[in-house]
């Protein structure tokens, strides 16, 4: 068998080892370690959790309060006497709305609205962005021109007019294209945030596969016989990963934002289910005299947006340390 | 330039006759043909009317026959008729637009002004007391959808000041300033805050990110041995490297306010296109959905052109392109 | 040497290889500008032979490794591989082939994809072609990691890892994973240190011992080609202008453009360097989108006569050369004959101890 010749490359090989049996990270995880010494994003991570947990409990909030979210308590219980709503007492630890709802039980409901539609919306958006971007890039050319167009259509289409309209027009009757029927309700509101949002996931990912399609890897790989799927799912997807995973983490607050002004402005998932954007928008009238059917949604929807943003603001720092200004 | 200029607007066009297809697929055909007569009609109109309006508008032909008809009614700049309010769509967004473009011109150069110089003053100085405030600061309005912080705005600033008997604000409503420039001001002001806070938010921390890269390129640490003070060495070498993204991404964003913001104006009450819109949508008034779509669209892919020119009259790489 | 037996195992023959320039403007009538990076080159690599093809940035040596092995598509001409053409085949029929032919790249950074672990990367060709277990993969890459000089344990490190030498003997494990018949070798050591170099270059020869691999090598460095190869081409501006066996091209180069390269070669002794009369090129390289009529070497070679820049000469042999030795000049140095007039075989410096 052939051995190398002895030199000082084999020495210092020796001594990277011993250095080395404890290293050998991989980019992922100094990523990861990046992260965890972040502590704002540790923060943020933790409301995230926080907020998912509410979500999930929110039907263990509603037996342990004895209020489900659709039960409306008749004055004087729910509502005052005047059939205002009632401020935040032992009883009703948020208060109610103008239906004698338990705002407190309506807002934990609400957290599974918008953490549904944020995450689904975001993986709709991620994984066609993702593909329609990595076939554009590699493939180049015709594939190329024609998928750039179709980006460019749909980023010239204004979202939320589009979607209030489409909405609109599908509360009152389902909309036929060929063999798909859009209704009303929780689908559509995913399609249709997920609809615009895939087309900047495509966009950078495309950049990104221009980027690396030229590098020699890419070329050695071809000249290995490798096939244009196999190259773009195990040579080039790792290195743009990094891309797509911060830009989906923040793309989540946005589907939520999305969701949540859809729902405000009557077109989102339809009454009665919990949704912070209606119940902000039923509040409105009521802000003078009610504050706490206002205010506790509104921080809700904050709070999320905030901590999903703080993360991802930290991801991107994990995976790029440059763009804060620190030492790498 | 002339052959990149042409180029631009053909693809322009083309995008627009895609979205014109999309938007009649899904507003004409999908509903089915009775839901469009109906719906054009008015909801009080009678049978005799509905039956009127789907031969005027050939709903009894063919889809293509339709298309053909519509595309050509939109060259000719005819944007349709809105039964409803017995007016031309066109007349309709004719009025509605200078709203919108108020509001929008106003909330762009503040939100610029303020996003640019705080992200600069952010990046000069990384990891201090300001930045970290002004980042922080940038975040939380960033993470504020914007009918909450137009909320919180008629709350704070117009209802307590005004319960105090500080009437500063109108809560809602426009004037013309051709009517009166002063309240056409004052009508504005909060509207412009509640857009621009947001936007400002974004374009801080777009700045900052551009920003640190280019102060980071070997150039500028070339600049400082030359002996550079560092306020020239920030606006007119940092700063105009590291504008060309965030002038991209106010191109874009402006263009799709021209739209119309359709939260600020709901909120405020400014009978901008987003108002429109919505009214129109709550009244199922379609020829005025539509319309307004399409005009959004339209000043979407026309800020799109401007950007893209303006992009390649300053770096001529992008011609060859 | 090496022996040397058959049919050419690569036949190059005429060929074409032109770049459309982007962003120029279209001319009515006339045609597209183009970059002429390779014009009518023909060439024949044989069996267990190392073809060493040198010149300088722009001559077209590495258009023509990446034509050889169709990692670019021709515009003209034909390759030959073990008999077979294969430029016209469609990319289906042409993979099981790739498996007779593999590459090794200039860049030990780039070449290898910084997110993937070095055992994955070097099982590559494996996995697309045999149908082995990950563990049977496993097993041959570790014995190919130690074939190069790599410890086997490092199955899991990432590229980053290692330093530009080993990164480069990763190149040589995955250009070598499938045994194929001949490698290419593009520029293998020109971004290494000079002490690595002599390792990687050394290796290679050990290798093609082991394995009787054929070996095409570029690269710019005069003394890097001779030690490995039994042959030598010399490109100029998309074309060969010499070819010979490797001794015969150091001792006696016909062209002069071979002669002045030659002559820039480094030498050890600097008291003998400074002696010598060193050969400078006077003018600058043509355009390669109008090359020049006739010969393209004759802007630049002091030995331009009006012929030249009429028609192209041919590549044949000349002076009573044997067919091993052509060369493409209508005024060849003879032996001896140096283009400054001084010294004979200055360009070989003190007695040669390096060859066997």
């Amino acid at each position: 068998m052939l051995k190398g010749p002895r030199s000082a490359e084999d020495a210092w090989e020796e001594e990277t080892e011993q250095a080395a049996a404890i290293q050998g990270r991989s980019p992922w995880q100094l990523a990861f370690a990046r992260l965890r010494h972040d502590r704002a994003a540790m923060i943020a991570l933790g409301v995230v959790v926080a907020i998912a947990l509410v979500a999930v409990l929110a039907p263990v909030i509603a037996a342990l309060t004895g209020h489900g979210p659709d039960v409306q308590y008749l004055p004087p219980i729910g509502t005052t006497i005047d059939g205002l709503p009632k401020a935040p007492s032992a009883h009703f630890l948020f208060g109610t709305d103008d239906l004698g709802r338990d705002v407190l039980v309506r807002v934990a409901y609400g957290a599974q609205v918008s953490l549904l539609v944020g995450v689904l919306a975001t993986l709709l958006a991620v994984v066609i962005g993702a593909l329609v971007g990595l076939a554009a890039g590699y493939f180049g050319r015709v594939v190329d021109t024609v998928l750039a167009r179709v980006i460019d259509v749909m980023l010239s289409i204004p979202f939320l007019l589009f979607a209030i309209s489409l909405a609109s027009v599908v509360s009152v009757t389902p909309i036929h294209i060929g063999p798909i029927v859009l209704q009303q309700g929780l689908g559509i509101v995913v399609i249709v945030i997920g609809t615009f949002s895939w087309a900047t996931v495509a966009r950078i990912v495309r950049g990104q596969v221009l980027a690396i399609r030229e590098k020699e890897y890419i070329e050695a790989a071809r000249s290995l016989g490798a096939g244009s799927w196999r190259i773009i799912v195990i040579d080039v997807l790792p290195n743009v990963l990094a891309p797509i995973i911060v830009y989906a983490t923040l793309l989540i607050p946005l589907s939520i934002v999305a969701e949540a002004s859809l729902s405000y402005l009557g077109v989102g998932i339809p009454p009665p289910t919990a949704d912070w954007g209606s119940m902000i928008s039923e509040a409105q009238p009521y802000y003078q005299e009610a504050w706490w059917f206002l205010v506790f949604p509104c921080l809700a929807l904050i709070i999320t947006t905030l901590a999903f943003n703080v993360l991802g603001d930290g991801i991107r720092d994990a995976f790029d340390p440059r763009a804060t200004g620190t030492r790498a | 330039m002339t052959r990149f200029l042409i180029r631009r607007l053909l693809l322009g066009a083309f995008v627009m006759l895609c979205v014109t297809v999309i938007v009649y697929l899904i507003f004409y055909v999908g509903p089915g043909t009775g839901y469009v007569a109906r719906a054009l009609a008015g909801r009080e109109a009678p049978p005799q009317t509905v039956a009127l309006i789907a031969h005027r508008l050939l709903l009894d032909r063919p889809w293509y026959v339709q298309y053909g008809h519509f595309l050509s009614q939109l060259l000719h700049g005819n944007l349709g008729y809105d039964y409803y309010h017995d007016q031309s769509v066109n007349s309709i967004i004719a009025q509605a637009f200078p709203v919108t473009l108020s509001l929008a011109v106003g909330a762009a150069i503040i939100w610029f002004t303020i996003g640019v110089l705080s992200g600069v003053a952010s990046a000069v100085r990384p990891r201090s007391l300001l930045d970290r405030g002004a980042t922080f600061t940038a975040l939380v309005f960033y993470s504020m959808p914007t009918f909450v912080l137009g909320l919180l705005m008629l709350e704070l600033l117009y209802y307590q000041l005004t319960v105090h008997g500080l009437r500063w604000f109108p809560g809602s409503g426009y004037t013309s300033p051709t009517q009166s420039i002063f309240e056409w001001f004052r009508g504005l002001i909060l509207p412009w805050l509640t857009l621009a806070l947001v936007s400002a938010a974004a374009y801080t921390r777009l700045t900052r990110t551009a920003m640190l890269d280019v102060l980071g390129e070997d150039y500028i640490r070339t600049a400082r041995a030359k002996g550079l003070s560092e306020a020239r060495i920030t606006f007119r070498h940092a700063l105009r490297a590291a504008l060309t993204p965030v002038v991209t991404q106010f191109g874009i964003d402006v263009g799709s306010l021209l739209g119309g913001a359709v939260i600020t104006e709901n909120v405020y009450g400014l009978p901008g296109l987003g108002y429109t819109a919505v009214q129109a949508i709550t009244n199922q008034d379609l020829p005025v959905i539509i319309g307004v779509v399409i005009v959004a669209s339209a000043a979407v892919v026309c800020a799109n052109i401007v950007v893209d020119v303006v992009y390649a009259a300053l770096d001529p790489r992008v011609r060859l392109h | 040497m090496s022996s040397v037996s058959g049919e050419p195992l690569v036949r190059v023959a005429s060929l074409v290889k032109h770049f459309p320039v982007r962003g120029a403007r279209r001319r009515r009538g006339s045609e597209r500008e183009v970059v002429h990076a390779l014009d009518g080159v023909s060439l024949e690599v044989w069996r267990g032979e190392t073809l060493g093809i040198v010149g300088e940035s722009g001559s077209g040596k590495s258009t023509l490794a990446r034509c050889m092995t169709r990692l670019q598509e021709v515009t003209a001409g034909h390759v030959f591989f073990d008999g077979q053409e294969i430029t016209s085949l469609s990319q289906r029929r042409l993979r099981p082939l790739r498996r007779e032919m593999q590459m090794i790249f200039q860049d030990p950074f780039g070449a290898l994809n910084p997110r993937r672990r070095v055992g994955s990367i070097i099982g590559d060709p494996l996995a697309i072609h045999t149908k082995d277990s990950g563990a049977a993969r496993k097993r041959q890459v570790q014995e190919l990691m130690e074939l190069v000089g790599l410890n086997p344990e490092h199955y899991n490190r990432f590229p980053a890892e290692f330093s530009g030498g080993q990164r480069q003997r990763i190149g040589v494990a995955r250009a070598l994973a499938l045994h194929p018949k001949l490698i290419v070798c593009d520029e293998p050591v020109s971004a290494l240190d000079v002490s690595i170099q002599a390792q990687i270059l050394n290796l290679l020869v050990d290798l093609r011992e082991e394995f009787d691999l054929t070996y095409v090598f570029i690269a710019h460095d005069l003394s890097v080609v001779r030690h490995v190869s039994d042959r030598v081409a010399v490109m100029y501006l998309g074309e060969v202008v010499e070819q010979a066996p490797a001794d015969d091209l150091y001792r006696a180069p016909r062209h002069p453009y071979s002669s002045a390269l030659l002559s820039a070669a480094p030498v050890p002794d600097p008291d003998f360097a400074d002696s010598r009369k060193q050969i400078v090129l006077v003018g600058d390289l043509p355009s390669p989108i109008h090359p020049p009529a006739g010969c393209r070497f004759s802007s630049r070679c002091p030995r331009q006569r009006p012929r030249c820049t009429v028609v192209a000469p041919m590549l044949e042999p000349c002076f009573g050369d044997p067919a091993s030795h052509q060369s493409a000049c209508y005024y060849p140095l003879a032996d001896g004959e140096t283009l400054s007039g001084g010294e004979a075989n200055a360009h070989l410096g003190p007695i040669d101890t390096e060859k066997p």
